[in-house]
């Protein structure tokens, strides 16, 4: 068999190949790949947030993947079959204004609607039976979004104790 | 030569035939996963989750100090970068009871009751515990359960028909997944295998903060021995303290983190929660 006839059967196979292969999405700001299916084997390197991965093996709560700089296993817990999305913020009692202008748009529409959970007179049924506080939630909302990215990296670095 | 050009013959209309079928299936199931994960279905799913946030915040007062709120926020905002929902924006609140328990709401709200907090001893163990409830939203355990779509494949969902101009039924239907999730979270309890999911997922993500995977069970060792009024409710809604402990030493074993030596955080926690070390 000459060289042509290798390189038409590799043509061949090479979609099935690239069709049958899974891939995974990193979805943690970094994930180690280690070289065996635990994290004492040793780590063969680092994948970041939105890297994707070709998976070669499924183990028990570890997958098998490999780029074209790494191969090693990584934790099912840092992967999605999808890319990451962005955060997603939901409309809210603040921002009514933009709420009403989305509305006016056909697209925007069920997202605003989405957004808005009950109507102010179911919420205000369940206030007034003891069974919900919207306004403690939005003191509580309020106090996780005043905290950037930069105060979580300052805190997760910040040299503690053991 | 007559032979190879046959097998080729027979390759390629093999090849020909499958590869469409494999692509098909692709196709297929990165459409199946977009519909299971849509943009929609996470808007529904924080949509639904506040309001079964509110609800905790109707059966326990929020305990109102910002200090120690932003404080638990940061622990759980750290662990939130290695967990497998980026998309959602956690938020940890405090429950102004003497009861120990956590709960989660879906859509990435958390509750640590002060209880648990005074009967922890250093910030893996916090971590531990956000990290337990943290898994519950991430791998959608309540969502599943009451079946919350964005789309109206589901009794319980097309959310956006219940606001935008709903019916009655399927507004009844959406307030009925409310009071279930709120069911679960106060009567019967998540099912066991969630239960086993959030323990041993939930002590990988503390281990790959950083934080001592030993924490949890370290904690639960604690806390068997508290006074039975305190924990009555954390018991009857989850299984034994002495199985969780099992199964987590079994997850650590298996995932090579038994040997890990990773922090505690106790300085930065008694100077958090003011308690002198």
């Amino acid at each position: 068999m000459g060289k042509t006839t290798l390189f038409l059967i590799a043509l061949l196979v090479l979609p099935l190949t690239v069709f049958a292969a899974d891939s995974v999405y990193i979805q943690s700001v970094k994930a180690k790949i280690m070289n065996e299916p635990n994290f004492k084997s040793g780590e063969v390197g680092v994948a970041n947030k939105g890297d994707k991965l070709t998976v070669t093996e499924k183990g028990d709560g570890w997958i098998k993947v490999s780029s074209a700089s790494l191969s090693g296993w990584v934790n099912k817990l840092c992967v999605s079959d999808s890319p990451p999305m962005d955060k997603i913020a939901l409309v809210t009692a603040e921002s009514a204004n933009l709420e009403e202008k989305s509305r006016k748009r056909a697209s925007a529409m069920t997202s605003a609607a989405a957004a808005r959970g009950l109507s102010d007179e179911d919420r205000k049924r369940l206030t007034e039976a003891g069974k919900a506080d919207y306004r403690a939630l939005i003191e509580l909302e309020r106090v996780g979004a005043g905290i950037s990215k930069a105060d979580v990296d300052a805190f997760s670095n910040q040299d503690v104790n053991p | 030569m007559n032979r190879t050009v046959t097998a080729l013959t027979v390759f390629a209309l093999l090849a020909l035939s499958v590869s469409p079928t494999i692509a098909a299936n692709q196709r297929q199931r990165i459409s199946q996963e977009a519909q299971r994960l849509s943009m929609d279905d996470v808007k529904s799913e924080i949509a639904f989750g506040r309001e079964v946030a509110a609800g905790i915040l109707g059966k326990y007062p929020l305990y109102r100090d910002e200090q120690l709120t932003r404080y638990v926020n940061l622990v759980g905002k750290s662990l939130a970068q290695y967990a497998s929902r980026p998309e959602l924006n956690f938020t940890v609140g405090i429950l102004d009871t003497s009861a120990i328990n956590g709960f989660a709401a879906p859509g990435g709200y958390i509750f640590i009751t002060k209880g648990a907090i005074d009967a922890m001893d250093d910030e893996a163990q916090l971590a531990g515990v956000i990290a337990h409830e943290m898994m519950h939203v991430a791998q959608r355990h309540i969502v599943k359960e009451m079946n919350i779509h964005g789309t109206e494949a589901s009794p319980a969902a097309g959310f956006s028909r219940v606001i935008g101009g709903a019916t009655d039924v399927v507004k009844v239907a959406f307030v009925k997944a409310v009071d279930g999730a709120m069911d679960i979270l106060f009567e019967r309890g998540y099912k066991k295998q969630d239960e086993v999911e959030a323990d041993t997922l939930g002590t990988v993500l503390a281990a790959s903060a950083n934080y001592d995977p030993a924490a949890l069970v370290r904690y639960f060792e604690k806390i068997k021995g508290t006074e039975a009024k305190e924990t009555t409710s954390l018991q009857k809604l989850h299984p034994p303290f002495d199985e969780r402990i099992e199964w987590i030493r079994r997850a650590m074993e298996k995932n090579g983190l038994a040997e890990a030596a990773n922090k505690t955080g106790k300085g930065r926690f008694n100077e958090a929660v003011r308690k002198k070390s």
